[in-house]
């Protein structure tokens, strides 16, 4: 609907070249754009807590919309 | 119930141990109608007051509340029938609370509560109220007679968030989310004349300029500063 069939398929061989590359352990040749942003990021191996702290921490980066309140 | 507490008009603190005892119990709801209108005339300084107070929640939240209100001794006059309109009416120390899971343009409780804003009634209340703009939605969508003052108070205070977003905001878009959710939801092409003279008065961003060309009816371009006159004209030529 949004995508051509031609861009999806970049994206699939995107993903396709990015699980090789992983199997290997070798740098991703399409890695997140939004990591270098995101200096909190965990390995997918991370422990409950690790992923935790990492959470808090990138809410002080991207913290959740905040409602508003008033006094009555 | 006797007649003067059926007829008898109330503030939404007035319905503060029932609102608590739903907080108690962790149900998501929103308050709507004539309550949720009155919540936000009181920060115009104004008073809306209404008999009942209505509020919108998901099925399994009505459900919790309804299984609270009997155990609790509320009176449960009528409960959600299959087929038919999903509310049911309870009567809480002679007053009538209305739960709905749908309304004319709420149609969607959890996004309701999502977008509510809290009242905090005393230290331990906090009541989630319908935000304005999807009460103005569904009562622009009802639009009955009874309604209009609703209505009327609903754009007043919307007009003065878009207002105070041209006061205080620096992030171009922050400045002009609140005019453009009230001519999204009203439907309008322009907004309200004299909101956009205020707007206007206030207008200090190219972002600002831009979208008073496009929205402001009676929008004079020699107000605009010289670096964006072009792009302004244009906007007005294509109006």
């Amino acid at each position: 609907m949004f995508k051509t069939p031609e861009q999806e398929e970049r994206a699939m061989a995107e993903r396709r070249a990015n699980e090789e590359a992983k199997q290997k352990g070798e740098p991703l040749p399409f890695p997140n754009l939004w990591d270098f942003l995101d200096p909190t990021k965990v390995p997918e191996d991370a422990s409950p807590q690790e992923i935790s702290l990492r959470y808090r921490e990138f809410c002080k980066i991207c913290p959740p919309r905040k409602r508003i309140h008033y006094t009555v | 119930m006797s007649t003067s507490q059926a007829d008898s008009l109330h503030r939404l603190a007035d319905f503060k141990g029932f609102l608590q005892g739903l907080q108690d119990i962790g149900v998501e709801y929103s308050v709507i109608g004539g309550q949720a209108v009155g919540a936000y005339a009181h920060r115009l300084g104004r008073e809306s007051l209404s008999r009942d107070l209505d509020i919108l929640a998901v099925s399994e939240a009505m459900e919790r509340a309804l299984l609270w209100a009997g155990r609790s001794g509320f009176l449960v006059r009528k409960r959600p029938q299959p087929r038919s309109i999903p509310v049911a009416f309870l009567e809480w120390e002679g007053r009538e609370v209305n739960i709905l899971t749908s309304s004319a343009a709420l149609t969607d409780p959890a996004a309701v509560f999502d977008a509510a804003r809290f009242f905090h009634v005393g230290d331990d209340l906090a009541v989630p109220v319908a935000d304005p703009f999807d009460l103005l939605r569904d009562k622009l969508r009802v639009n009955r007679e009874k309604d209009r003052p609703h209505i009327a108070i609903l754009l007043d205070f919307v007009a003065e968030e878009a207002v105070q977003a041209f006061e205080s905001e620096t992030d171009p878009r922050l400045r002009l989310t609140p005019a453009r959710k009230l001519l999204r939801v009203t439907g309008q092409r322009f907004l309200p004349a004299e909101l956009a003279r205020r707007l206007t008065e206030r207008a200090r961003t190219r972002a600002d300029y831009r979208f008073l060309a496009d929205v402001d009816e009676a929008f004079d371009p020699a107000i605009t500063p010289s670096q964006w006159l072009d792009e302004v004209t244009e906007i007005l030529r294509k109006r």
